[in-house]
């Protein structure tokens, strides 16, 4: 017990250090960003790279508090954030990894919808986001597109591509904790299956939800069938509406 | 008891939308408690912010002037004994002034043993914010502690939760407003005199009184260009 109590300690410390050193990140690049030429693209590049990782690790840092102690974000009141621009930042986040895969991310459209959300909001476009790219072979595209709904008063943003087949039962299993499609398990060796049971649990805490279709086979590589998927979250405005 | 009653003066006359910019946000003081350096400071200076720093605070008045208060967890409040460190130190500053903007610096979100302590704050940033983001929330607690109906409305809350008369709430609130429109403190403060309140309920509206009131006409008399 006293091992696992000096265990968490050490936890404590070591996020307490990650965070305050992503803090100096931020405010070193910050305080760089105006002495770089504007001209000089390779130098602006390699900033926001930095800037990137920091958010990202940030990112991550907090999907760790939501797991563990989410009352404590929970009893903060929500504010509005505008959806789009939650998706965008988080694409702005993963460009790097994007780019290693040469997998570009097309937004079909926008949306004015602005929803109520809690300070670890963005943490559901990053993941569902995460998973997209991961799964996607290389130089492949991923499409995210809006459906702004007036009666039920909610959007649902849908992200699409390809990835290995699922079936229909995986398709509300893949939700569930540490739980991975087959083909999934074959495509991508490494993965604990958590990412999409937290944009879930996410989803949830700001009265949404998020579901999975998978089309027909399409193509296969190394021998495991690919086919288009769709991961769909349905989440309603904040009071008054769109923008 | 007869009481004169008059058309009640509307609260919402002396609402003040405050729109931020570099040269109205050092109209309101800043102070940061934390035990280590606050990287975000130079940066958050060149916005404009007027931040002072200090290592950890030896009583509760020492952020009487502050409007806003940023705190850390770990390190800081070492004066009062508690286990909890800034996460109680907040919870007092909390219970002695209900007007203040809050906020939690911290870089440890999983522990659940501050929660309780940490519902006082207003908003809990992660060490590891963006300077973008800093701007983003010190501007959203600029603009609610240059309106003196959210801080009224805050002391009005904190009076309700402590069975204070509503007429009597109303009677100071009414005297508040005065307060504003005249840009004289001493409106309220002989209405807090003569009101009939609580220990508790009269430290609270006294401490507004002197500490607080005198510094949101100042500030308002400071904002106004970028109001």
């Amino acid at each position: 017990m006293d091992k696992e109590k000096a265990g968490n300690e050490e936890l404590l410390n070591l996020m307490h250090d990650l965070r305050r050193l992503g803090g100096l990140l931020q405010t070193n690049v910050h305080e760089l960003r105006p002495f770089v030429d504007r001209t000089n693209a390779e130098a602006r590049t390699r900033l926001d790279a930095i800037e990137q990782t920091a958010h990202f690790i940030r990112k991550r840092l907090d999907i760790v508090d939501i797991q563990l102690n989410p009352a404590l974000w929970m009893q903060q009141d929500p504010v509005a954030r505008p959806l789009h621009a939650e998706f965008v930042s988080a694409t702005t986040c993963l460009r790097e990894r994007a780019r290693e895969k040469n997998i570009t991310v097309k937004y079909e459209n926008t949306s004015d919808a602005t929803i109520a959300a809690y300070p670890f909001f963005g943490m559901l476009a990053l993941l569902l986001l995460e998973n997209a790219i991961k799964y996607s072979p290389k130089t492949h595209e991923i499409t995210v597109s809006y459906d702004d709904d007036l009666l039920s008063k909610s959007t649902t943003v849908c992200m699409r591509n390809y990835g290995p087949m699922i079936s229909a039962q995986e398709c509300t299993q893949i939700f569930q904790d540490k739980f991975r499609g087959e083909n999934a398990k074959l495509a991508v060796a490494n993965g604990e299956g958590r990412g999409l049971k937290i944009a879930a649990f996410i989803a949830e805490l700001h009265s949404g939800d998020v579901t999975a279709k998978c089309g027909p086979e399409h193509s296969r590589i190394a021998n495991v069938p690919y086919a288009l998927i769709s991961v769909c979250t349905k989440l309603p405005w904040r009071e008054n509406g769109r923008g | 008891m007869i009481k004169l009653l008059r058309t009640p003066l509307d609260l919402y006359a002396i609402r003040r939308v405050f729109h931020a910019n570099d040269s109205n946000r050092g109209s309101f003081e800043i102070l940061v408690i934390d035990d280590e350096p606050f990287t975000p400071e130079a940066p958050l200076r060149k916005h404009g912010f007027n931040i002072q720093s200090q290592e950890d605070i030896e009583n509760i008045d020492a952020v009487a002037k502050f409007p806003i208060v940023i705190c850390d967890i770990v390190g800081v409040g070492k004066k009062f004994g508690s286990s909890n460190e800034g996460a109680h130190l907040l919870a007092e500053i909390r219970k002695r002034f209900p007007d203040k903007y809050l906020i939690t610096n911290t870089g440890a979100g999983t522990t659940t043993r501050h929660n309780k302590d940490l519902r006082s704050a207003d908003i809990v940033l992660s060490k590891d914010v963006s300077i973008d983001d800093w701007v983003l929330h010190l501007d959203t607690a600029l603009a609610q502690v240059a309106d003196p109906v959210s801080r009224w409305k805050r002391i009005r809350d904190r009076l309700l939760l402590a069975d204070v008369p509503v007429f009597s709430v109303f009677e100071l609130e009414q005297a508040f407003i005065r307060a504003i429109k005249k840009k004289d403190p001493s409106t309220f403060q002989k209405a807090a005199e003569r009101t009939v309140l609580s220990d508790a309920a009269k430290e609270v509206v006294g401490v507004f009184a002197e500490k607080a009131l005198p510094l949101v006409i100042t500030g308002l008399l400071g904002a106004s260009a970028g109001t």
